[in-house]
């Protein structure tokens, strides 16, 4: 059997990432109406708070507002793109799962499709952080928040039913801001 | 006044100049090192995950009761950071990569599941082991029904290769004789269970051959088994969580001890390929930039060949990341082709029922062995099989048994009479499931996320299209009516057939996207799995495929890899690369 170096630390307990210099990506789960999470430097752990106050489509994109918090440190006014999602998989969300089916004839469906997909993961642009502001030095200028939607209360499973539509509405095939209007009116309303 | 921070990264360029550097640790990865190395050349192993310490790493003969969650783990995290590792049990977790920072993207309504595991080893540390030949009527396939293309290579050609591999993995299984689903070089085969048998018969009642799998499990032990200290499987069943007695196959319980014992290879763990770097002079690959996993440090290492073998997307991936003012595109892109023809096998079209016949008999063991019925292709082999509403076909992997878990939920009821039910019915259970062919269509692709998304060290990630057709549809239809007519046949009493099926990936055979083929502007690699643009960069995981057929495509992997490391030491030798 081949085996690495006993002293090293191997898959189970093998460190996770740790930049220096620059930060490319954060995660975060959706937790009430903000995304919450935790990541690390070569330096420390750092516990973090997106809260959206806003949401806005522009140039065909979501666009999510509001305020960046590392500890009691806060940035205001960061904006979050939406750049892409990951279609969910597993347990469809009840309000989606009961939407009528389309299709007539009579073959197998594949799981979680067309109208029935749903947003398992976001994954947003932030718009440049001065870290010093939250007590940091490492490069922040161009941040990924990874959202990952995994509802465990009323408002989230109504916020991935929302960002679904979104989602359906502005970053498929055939994009149509007219469709999404309903559904970032029911964002605005939530946040 | 402030000072201004300034952020550099520096590259630390390593001078040594390896024969081949070898992109993956899996199962072409580990083969190609151990091939290349027993040739006499000097190999770099790149791995993007943690090294793996099979005393530590593997929870073999660890028992649910022995965990506070009784091996569900607390509640939630798979969902938490590891969505899409649907596989992943909470003993094998760490097998698998964080989704959490190892973003991909897909369109709305059209998910895929992408199981992914960085570590040393690869796949291979929880791989199904179905180890399956293709035949010429897999190969050759358009010349059979005259969709898409044929590989540019038959069974003739690979043939010794499989031969080759399937002697020095362990291949346990029967010769069945059938032409479409070609003999090989085996062990002894694993025994069917009396529901197996039960249901080989029903099945060959309705002219459809029923044989025992195939598995890439050692079932008796040859010298050169021994010689690394893999012994025969003890039919624990928990092979998932990694089997440290090197039973079944793995590059860690076999292709990398060998490379390792010639001392010919280093292998790099935590070292993520960012871009392969071409020479400005020739556009020839001159090696591959690096990212440290863990510590973010840039690194470059150069190379004579390179070998990309970190699995099917990923692979694709790199190339197309890879893109200079030689190749634009990307590695390997000039004909636009890179990234199409993406196919999974799909499933979920099952069926259960129960044995009247073997309800309520005394419980023995028979949960250990991998290896249960398998029913090959019966579709489409000629023209008194030709369906007439879809190409190609679908084989039924199969298991009976009693398991460790006995099965309550599929009964109603509570108190004494639900136990007595459940204990009467746990001896008889039988279960079918589809693993079907999927067409190589262009309009399933990946590109890179033309939303910019990146991963946690900054490298851009794919973006999947990729949703079934008619023709998917119509074979998961006629699987279902198919299982239930088996069942029947076998006296099994039904209890649940039918089902959606997968989204694709879901059954982790995800292949093509840089396929074979002869002819440069259709294809991207040549019949040795040699990139037709760039002569040093070859590719030798799944990404290869020209189509999926329905068997399990790893030892198919494994013997192009072996074919592709012959043909770089004959260019070697005449000075070609």
């Amino acid at each position: 059997m081949f085996a690495q170096d006993n002293k090293q630390p191997s898959a189970k307990d093998a460190p996770g990432p740790k930049p220096s210099v620059k930060l490319y990506s954060i995660f975060a789960l959706q937790r009430d109406k903000a995304f919450t999470g935790e990541f690390e430097t070569s330096k420390s752990k750092y516990k973090f708070t997106f809260a959206p106050k806003s949401a806005q489509v522009e140039n065909g994109k979501l666009r999510l507002t509001g305020t960046f918090s590392v500890g009691a440190r806060k940035v205001e006014n960061v904006v979050a793109t939406l750049a892409s999602i990951q279609g969910g998989l597993g347990t469809v969300p009840t309000a989606i799962n009961e939407r009528p089916l389309k299709s007539s004839s009579g073959l197998p469906l594949t799981e979680a499709t067309d109208i029935r997909g749903f947003v398992g993961a976001m994954y947003f642009h932030l718009s440049p952080i001065k870290a010093a502001a939250l007590g940091l030095t490492i490069d922040m200028s161009k941040v990924q928040l990874n959202a990952r939607l995994f509802p465990t209360s009323e408002t989230e499973r109504e916020l991935q039913v929302v960002f679904s539509d979104v989602a359906s509405a502005l970053y498929g095939a055939t994009p149509n801001a007219n469709a999404a209007a309903p559904h970032l009116a029911a964002l605005n309303q939530i946040f | 006044m402030r000072e201004k921070i300034v952020f550099q990264v520096k590259t630390t360029r390593n001078q040594k100049l390896y024969d081949a550097i070898i992109i993956g640790s899996g199962a072409s990865g580990g083969m190609a090192a151990k091939e290349l190395t027993e040739k006499g050349m000097e190999v770099l192993v790149l791995e993007a995950g943690p090294p793996v310490n099979p005393a530590r790493d593997f929870s073999m003969h660890t028992w649910p009761y022995e965990d506070m969650y009784r091996g569900f783990g607390p509640p939630g995290w798979r969902n938490i950071d590891q969505w899409m590792e649907d596989t992943a049990g909470h003993f094998s977790r760490h097998f698998y990569v964080k989704d959490s920072e190892n973003p991909y993207t897909t369109e709305p309504g059209k998910p895929f599941l992408w199981v992914r595991a960085r570590i040393v080893g690869g796949k291979t540390l929880h791989w199904g082991r179905l180890s399956w030949r293709l035949s010429d009527l897999d190969f050759k396939a358009a010349s059979h029904d005259g969709f898409d293309v044929d590989w540019p290579i038959d069974y003739k050609e690979i043939e010794p290769y499989y031969d080759k591999v399937e002697e020095f993995v362990g291949v346990s299984g029967n010769h069945d004789n059938l032409w479409y689903q070609p003999n090989g070089k085996y062990l002894p085969p694993m025994n069917l269970t009396c529901g197996e048998q039960l249901l080989k018969k029903g099945s060959e009642k309705l002219g459809r051959p029923g044989i025992t799998s195939r598995v890439s499990m050692l079932t008796a032990v040859k010298p050169h088994h021994k010689k690394y200290n893999r012994a025969a499987c003890h039919y624990c069943g928990h092979c998932g969580d990694g089997c440290d007695v090197g039973a079944m196959f793995s590059s860690v319980s076999s292709t990398l001890p060998v490379a390792a014992a010639t001392g010919k290879m280093t292998l790099r763990p935590n070292s993520v390929v960012r871009h392969i770097n071409v020479d400005p002079k020739t556009g020839n690959a001159k090696g591959v930039s690096v990212v440290d996993r863990v510590t973010y440090q840039e690194l470059e290492f150069q190379g004579k060949v390179i070998i990309v073998a970190g699995s099917t997307l990923e692979s694709t991936r790199l190339l197309l990341n890879s893109k200079s003012r030689q190749h634009p595109n990307g590695v390997g892109n000039s004909s636009g082709v890179l990234g199409h023809y993406l196919v999974d096998h799909f499933g979920g079209i099952s069926g259960m029922g129960v044995f009247p016949t073997l309800a309520g008999r005394d419980p023995v063991n028979e949960d250990g062995k991998a290896a249960g019925l398998f029913i090959p292709r019966f579709r489409n082999l000629d023209a008194k099989t030709k369906h007439p509403k879809f190409l190609r076909g679908y084989g039924f992997e199969c298991s009976s048994g009693m398991g460790r878990n006995p099965g309550a939920g599929r009964f109603p009821g509570f108190g004494k009479e639900f136990k007595e039910t459940v204990r009467k019915w746990s001896t008889a259970p039988v279960y079918m499931t589809t693993r079907a062919n999927m067409l190589s269509r262009f309009e399933n692709f990946v590109e890179i996320d033309p939303g910019g998304t990146v991963d946690a060290w900054g490298i851009p990630v794919l973006k999947i299209h990729i949703q079934h057709s008619d023709n998917e549809r119509e074979m998961a239809k006629d699987a279902a009516e198919c299982i239930e007519e088996t069942l029947k046949s076998a006296g099994a009493e039904i209890i649940s057939v039918g089902g959606n099926m997968t989204a694709p990936g879901k059954i982790i055979h995800e292949l093509g996207t840089a396929r074979m083929g002869n002819d440069k502007k259709t294809s991207v690699l040549n019949k040795w799995n040699q990139t037709h643009d760039v002569k040093n960069v070859f590719v030798t995981d799944g990404a290869a495929f020209i189509g999926a057929a329905n068997q399990n495509p790893t030892i198919t992997i494994m013997a192009l890899t072996m074919r592709a490391c012959d043909y770089i030491e004959a260019e070697m030798k005449r000075g070609n690369l």
